[in-house]
């Protein structure tokens, strides 16, 4: 018999059929843990395994789907993972045995009769829909591929998966289970899609293949949920994205209620018929999955035997340069418009950022991700990596919150080979990887991480000798990275080539050389390249006319990507008119649109310089109007004064921005006031008027957060305004704030923040399903003299406790204040807690009582 | 064997008033809302959760057997509640379902929680608007299948009210399988991802 390997994507695999649908008519009772009938009910396992080998199967499963360690115990008389496993390869193999017995005696003695190792979801959500850590995914994964692996499988099967991140995580601890016993195994996996074609996370077909194929599976495929008509567009959709053997197992359709019995709707010959045609179209291994059984099995080998000769595998070339996040897929190359990458996600040369990262301030970046995603980034760069702060964590960190909120593909920078592979680990998705170059040392480090986690990757024109001069310098450097690349089995469609903008000014030839460079790669080697394009004007005035013209050339060159910033106008106004002047533009849409929004810039910049006119830009007069309705509270006063208290009761942020410039600069002739005057008579009161009306129900929820977002522009104002002036502001505190570990829930915790930020006070938040101890650090590190705590539910009150001794014991220098759902006075005391707050504003006055 | 109900989002009418409910407005205040920026954001937050909802349910029925003491008694299993008894009385069947909105809608919420603090608090409210919708159109669904059989059924029950502790969601999530037939799933601390989901038991009577 062949391995399976040689057999692979050659011939076509018949794989086994539903293992629980058929158990269940056999007297498994609902709820009843399959895995226990290897053990139980052993023959009946052989027999099922012997009974699809014999309709024609070359593949069976190991009765193992769910087999993980928070099941399979091996405590309080249940069974151990290490044994329910063990007793599946035993029936898997005794099955086995008896057919290749049948099959010699029949003269078929080379017929493929493999076995897979099974398993399915670990039945937990990963972080951050769940609450279930990547890592601790991985090892709940490894420890029953360890269980698995000893028993020499000839393929591993990961299937039944709603979720691609989990998927990653499941074959990252295959391979590494593996690794740790020198041995390899071809591994196999199957995603769930719904109707709309996506899986239940919402990633497509040709993100999941492209993901799988990243992380290095001998096939990919579907199986469960849909019938086969309803997989047929997703099969050729997977058919049309990768290069890799498609495995394809439907359901028998779907069950329905018929005169008071359950079926599946779709039998054994639709079944075969349909499930056929996909063997015909390119797929390599069929089978099927809930509600099939050996007859739909035995009727699939039969007709695909007369569909396809000698059952040989279509071949298919299908190369995709594309990176991916969960959700949403960037392809380079292959007639798309150049890719656009935000660099605004890297301190180098940004002061703010710089800060933010110092300070933990995790907001400001998703800001920043958030805004270039709305200013038409496609890929986002994050690089994190600054003295004094900790890379290889706040890498994770980052990486973790931009990609909860972001549906772009990250491209991760650094260069440190530690924090690239913990980076690319938790990544979810196919990401770039930013980057390798032609040092030896480099390029050792970097391909094996390339080849492990998948990922594209960015190959810099440089090498021990430095950085050539000249176009041909560099192209050797080309040559050298691809060919090493290859070695590593990573093909030049996976590489993204710099060939590196040189400062213009320090060295005049120095866009030439790099253009040479950028059409050399392009024409000649077929190959992708990606700019820093800003580099070039370095030093030189109006940066901008220089960035975007050379911009422009290397696109007319070749470029495939740029690492640029999205909010340059003169940098978007490039690229869209290079779009539609390249024929990428269908109907000149993607200009117009660009040249509606471009007239709406350019005139709130025109009216932004003449500050002197009147109250401000075109925000003014109306809404302002508006603010002057309703507010059941008495606000200061009418006129003039008032119109900044009102805009932030009302929460207009725009009009509580323009407003306090006009206090602060004296904008229409008057004289300018104070910072000081204005947080103190104008948006304290403003705070006050709606936290009072929120106590008294005047004003909800949604409205006192809207008027905190508004006083927040406001400070901001105020903050540019005074370091302009060289005053850095004071703010109190700190407070540090987190929902207890074991809770989820932050919202709640996240409007305390907002409004205690809004009073002044540098707040510390730790997130949500924070350990005691690390809230502790924290309140021991910044010697807070205030620990906000937030429990949502009863269950998690334990910890909070725990979260209160600890913080007496240790920092008893300060206080603990705790709110939430399941919280009143009488529990606060009760887990002696200093304060309990009811809601936001509550919390505020405590502050202020604590620290005034 | 657990069934499967989806419902496409153009089905499912958002209502407003309970939407103010579960954001925190009062009734009262709710009759003279005249306040266009709320109603803007509630609007902006019903359309967002409408577009991200994939709205699915699995379902599966069994015989119910009830027994002294408040027990109730199917698919092997064995519940004691004195308020679920109340609810199942005169019942010879049970339903038991979990139904969802779907990931999408958690993640769209998460991040606006971090941008955007009021827009997640309508968000919130839009989504539990949504499921609850959801659930009342897949108990009229199922009222209609049992009606054809002369059967009738009470108003649904869900884990954690009453005397029914969170500890009874495991058996829900044994008996349909959540996890695999719907990408649910039951965290350490019983609260189910995604956040925008119902499980319940529905009781059938002839």
């Amino acid at each position: 018999m062949k391995a399976f390997v040689e057999t692979l994507g050659k011939q076509i695999l018949f794989f086994d059929g539903g293992t629980g649908s058929v158990l269940q008519a056999q007297g498994l009772k609902p709820g009843e843990l399959p895995e226990n009938w290897n053990i139980e009910h052993k023959e009946k396992i052989v027999q099922l395994g012997y009974g699809y080998y014999l309709a024609g199967s070359n593949i069976i499963n190991t009765n193992t789907f769910g087999a993980f360690k928070t099941k399979f115990t091996g405590t309080d008389g249940k069974y151990s993972t290490q044994e329910v496993i063990d007793a599946a390869f035993e029936n898997a193999k005794k099955a086995r045995q008896m057919i290749m017995e049948k099959d010699r005696s029949e003269g078929k003695a080379d017929e493929p009769r493999y076995i897979a190792f099974d398993l399915g979801s670990c039945g937990k959500l990963l972080k951050p829909l769940g609450d279930l850590e990547f890592e601790d995914a991985v090892k709940l994964f490894r420890y029953s591929f360890d269980c698995g692996i000893k028993n020499e499988p000839d393929l591993i099967l990961i299937e039944t998966m709603n979720d691609l991140y989990e998927a990653k995580a499941a074959i990252i601890a295959a391979k590494e289970a593996m690794e740790a016993v020198g041995k390899n195994i071809p591994i196999v996996a199957s995603m769930v899609y719904d109707d709309g074609q996506k899986t239940l996370t919402g990633s497509s077909p040709e993100i999941c293949a492209a993901v799988l194929e990243g992380l290095g599976v001998a096939a990919l495929g579907l199986n469960c949920s849909l019938g086969p008509e309803q997989m047929k567009p997703i099969v050729t959709r997977l058919l049309a994205s990768t290069s890799l053997p498609v495995l394809v197992k439907p359901n028998a359709g779907l069950p329905k209620s018929v005169n008071g019995q359950t079926l599946y709707d779709v039998g054994a010959d639709d079944f075969s018929d349909i499930v056929s045609d996909f063997c015909a179209e390119g797929a390599a291994i069929a089978g099927g999955c809930c509600g099939t059984n050996p007859d739909f099995i035995k009727k699939l080998v039969q007709k695909t035997g007369t569909k396809v000769q000698g059952l040989a595998v279509s071949p298919r070339q299908v190369h995709k340069s594309v990176i991916t996040s969960g959700t949403k897929l960037v392809e380079f190359g292959g007639g798309n418009a150049p890719v656009l990458i935000g660099e605004r996600i890297n301190p180098t040369g940004k002061k703010k950022l710089k800060q933010a990262l110092k300070d933990n301030d995790i907001a400001y970046i998703l800001n920043e991700a958030l805004t270039q995603e709305e200013k038409g980034a496609q890929v986002l760069d994050v690089n994190v990596g600054l003295p004094g702060i900790d890379e290889c964590a706040m890498m994770q960190t980052v990486i973790k919150e931009v990609q909860a909120v972001t549906e772009l593909p990250l491209q991760i920078d650094t260069s440190d080979p530690v924090t690239m592979e913990k980076a690319l680990r938790i990544y979810n998705g196919k990401p770039l990887i930013n980057s390798v170059n032609g040092k030896q040392e480099v390029m050792k480090q970097i391909f094996p991480l390339v080849k492990k986690y998948g990922g594209m990757v960015i190959a810099l024109a440089l090498d021990e000798e430095g950085i050539p001069p000249t176009a041909q310098g560099r192209i050797a450097v080309v040559e050298k990275l691809y060919a090493e690349a290859a070695k590593y089995g990573i093909a030049q469609d996976q590489i993204v080539i710099d060939p590196l903008a040189m400062t213009v000014s320090a060295d005049d030839q120095a866009a030439v050389a790099t253009l040479a460079t950028v059409k050399y790669v392009h024409e000649v080697k077929g190959g992708l390249t990606s700019l820093g394009v800003s580099n070039v004007s370095f030093g030189l005035p109006l940066r901008e006319h220089i960035t975007s013209i050379f911009f422009t050339m290397a696109m007319q060159n070749g470029l495939s990507a740029a690492i640029m910033n999205p909010n340059a106008v003169e940098m978007m106004k490039a690229w869209t008119c290079f779009k539609t002047l390249s024929g990428l533009d269908g109907q000149c849409l993607g200009y117009i649109d660009f040249a509606g929004k471009y007239e709406e810039v350019m005139a709130s910049a025109v009216a932004a310089g003449g500050t002197s006119s009147s109250s401000g830009p075109s925000t003014g007069t109306g809404t302002t109007g508006a603010a002057t309705g309703a507010g059941g509270s008495e606000l200061v006063g009418g006129g003039v004064e008032a119109v900044l208290t009102k805009a932030i009761y009302k929460g207009l942020k725009e009009n509580a921005k323009s407003e306090t410039l006009r206090l602060l600069t004296g904008g229409d002739g008057s004289e300018p006031m104070s910072a000081m005057d204005v947080i103190n008579t104008k948006i304290i009161p403003a705070l006050d008027a709606i936290g009072k009306d929120f106590e008294n129900k005047k004003a909800y929820l949604p409205q006192l957060l809207m008027a905190a977002d508004a006083a927040k522009e406001a400070f901001a104002v105020i903050k540019t305004e005074l370091e302009k002036k060289g005053v850095a502001g004071e703010k109190k505190g700190p407070i540090v704030i987190a929902t207890v570990k074991g809770d989820i829930h932050d919202i709640g915790k996240n409007i305390v923040k907002v409004l205690l930020e809004n009073y002044s006070f540098r707040v510390i938040d730790l997130g949500k399903d924070v350990p005691p101890e690390v809230i502790l650090d924290a309140v021991i590190k910044e010697h807070a003299p205030l620990a906000g705590l937030s429990a949502l539910m009863t269950t998690t009150v334990g910890a909070m406790e725990e979260t209160i001794k600890l913080i007496h014991k240790d920092a008893p220098w300060c206080k603990v204040f705790v709110g939430g759902a399941v919280l009143n006075q009488e529990y606060a005391d009760k887990i002696h807690a200093d304060a309990y707050t009811k809601d936001a504003m509550e919390s505020v006055k405590y502050a202020q009582s604590i620290c005034p | 064997m657990v069934f499967t109900h989806r419902m496409s989002r153009e089905d499912i009418e958002p209502d407003y008033d309970e939407l103010f409910r579960y954001a925190g407005f009062s009734r009262q205040k709710l009759v003279d809302l005249n306040d266009s920026q709320m109603t803007r954001l509630a609007r902006e937050a019903v359309q967002k959760i409408s577009q991200a909802m994939n709205c699915r349910s699995v379902y599966t029925r069994f015989p119910l057997e009830m027994m002294e003491g408040d027990s109730l008694c199917f698919a092997d299993k064995l519940i004691t509640s004195h308020h679920l008894s109340v609810n199942l009385k005169g019942c010879h069947s049970l339903y038991l379902f979990a139904a969802t909105l779907g990931p999408e809608v958690d993640r769209l919420i998460q991040r606006e929680s971090k941008l955007n603090p009021a827009g997640a608090v309508m968000m919130q409210a839009a989504g539990a608007m949504f499921i609850e919708k959801y659930v009342d159109l897949l108990v009229d669904f199922l009222k209609e299948e049992e009606s054809r059989e002369g059967n009738s059924l009470k108003p649904r029950y869900s884990p954690g009210f009453g005397d029914v502790g969170l500890e009874v969601q495991k058996i829900f999530f044994e008996l349909l399988q959540c996890q695999k037939n719907l990408a649910l799933t039951l965290n350490d601390t019983l609260i189910m991802s995604p956040e925008k989901s119902v499980t319940a038991f529905v009781g059938v009577y002839k």
